[in-house]
């Protein structure tokens, strides 16, 4: 609602007093909420890192940081209301107008002060988690890293390059989005497939890029191979390792941020192993819905054995009560 | 509060807030030609940062609809605020 209410304040106070003055009534009120509304946002934003994904403080050692963030932006939204009630008569006066050099110092200091200790909470949070709050969690890093890279671009460019601030757009959506999954908790489980796929491609295409470029250079620079054979022969080599790099690569990415999946293609791995050697058909009905019970965690396992009797190679489409089976479960 | 009453609250608040973000960009159209260029707000980044601000509201929406049982988190959210 801040938001909303900086946003049109802003806009009417612009038409009120610069595009077209006298146009419409009460431009100095809109000034004046202009003026002082915008930390309530950033108040919002803070308590989300602190409160985020269960609505309430970690613990109660985190209260003081909570009181900490609320008085430094309800302080500031105070003295900016001043300030703006103050300067009313003057719409043009500047922002160190409206504050006194004091309290601007104080809000220079503390503002970034509880942006970080809000940071920090949730930082401490994700430390600190386990199962699904860490999956949410993680849901919302993995977005705030885009937005924060994002940022940073957008800094780096002095905020001039439109495709920066369009990726910064993006981000802060990818983050909504992100908290919806994670407040919601619909398709929670994906995050950690989402992050290794994603740091393996990233790999791979640097890896691929850095080869194409290293092979081209090699082949016109040193060998001095005609530009457009070597540009061929360099695009070839790119396309034929990327089928094996991207495999290489995704393993290894698995085994760090996929854990689950890796460990399940090494259990499937193994039982395949086992299968050759072992002839007993219960000891293998057993290992198989071991297997399936750690690989997948269903909530129950069972299985339908043909007995015998039974054409499996006709193409029937007999259901499993027609069958001469047996069944078992576990 | 109770649920009926926290969900109309946050219903009320989305939507103001939208149609509050809704009237700013017609203000920056109508104005564009009025005001100088660095001060207008009708460019395609400073329109698309709206909109992504107004993904903001429709996603707070979202979260408060719905109720116990239902997976959302409207239930979630009242019930960690102590509200249902």
């Amino acid at each position: 609602m801040g938001l909303g209410l900086s946003s049109f304040a802003d806009q009417y106070e612009q038409r009120a007093l610069v595009a077209a003055p006298g146009s419409l009534p009460a431009g100095p009120a809109a000034l004046w909420v202009s003026t002082w509304i915008w930390p309530i946002s950033l108040a919002m934003v803070a308590f989300l890192f602190l409160l985020f994904p269960t609505g309430r403080l970690r613990s109660r050692r985190w209260r003081p940081a909570a009181w900490f963030v609320g008085a430094v932006f309800a302080l500031s939204t105070a003295a900016l209301m001043a300030g703006a009630t103050r300067e009313w008569a003057h719409p043009s006066a500047s922002f160190q107008q409206l504050v006194s050099p004091p309290v601007l110092a104080a809000m220079v200091i503390c503002f970034p002060a509880a942006l970080v200790v809000s940071g920090a909470a949730i930082v401490v949070r994700f430390a600190r988690s386990a199962g699904e709050e860490r999956l949410q969690l993680k849901w919302f890093a993995a977005a705030a890293v885009l937005v924060v890279a994002t940022f940073i671009a957008l800094i780096l460019t002095n905020s001039n390059s439109v495709a920066a601030a369009i990726l910064n757009n993006l981000a802060l959506l990818c983050l909504d989005a992100a908290i919806a999954i994670a407040v919601l908790k619909y398709r929670l489980y994906e995050i950690d497939r989402i992050i290794s796929r994603t740091l393996a491609y990233t790999i791979v295409t640097g890896l691929l890029v850095g080869l194409y470029a290293g092979l081209v250079l090699l082949a016109t620079q040193v060998l001095s191979f005609s530009s457009p054979v070597a540009v061929a022969a360099s695009t070839l080599t790119a396309a034929a390792l990327f089928s094996p790099l991207r495999r290489r690569v995704q393993q290894v990415v698995d085994r760090r941020f996929n854990r689950a999946r890796y460990d399940a293609e090494k259990m499937v791995a193994a039982f395949a192993v086992r299968l050759k050697d072992t002839v007993d058909p219960d000891a293998v009905q057993a290992d198989l819905a071991t297997v399936a019970q750690q690989a997948l965690e269903p909530a129950h396992v069972s299985m339908w054995m043909n007995n015998g009797g039974y054409d499996s190679g006709s193409g029937s489409s007999s259901s499993p009560s027609q069958m001469p089976a047996s069944f078992r479960a576990w | 509060m109770r649920a009926r009453t926290a969900r109309w609250v946050a219903g009320c608040a989305a939507a103001g807030s939208l149609a509050l973000m809704v009237g700013g960009l017609i203000l920056a159209y109508v104005d564009r030609h009025l005001v100088p260029a660095h001060v207008t707000n009708w460019d395609f980044s400073d329109v698309f940062g709206d909109m992504a601000n107004m993904a903001i509201r429709v996603m707070g929406f979202v979260l408060l609809l719905g109720g116990p049982g239902t997976g959302s988190a409207g239930w979630h959210s009242r019930r960690a605020w102590g509200w249902g």
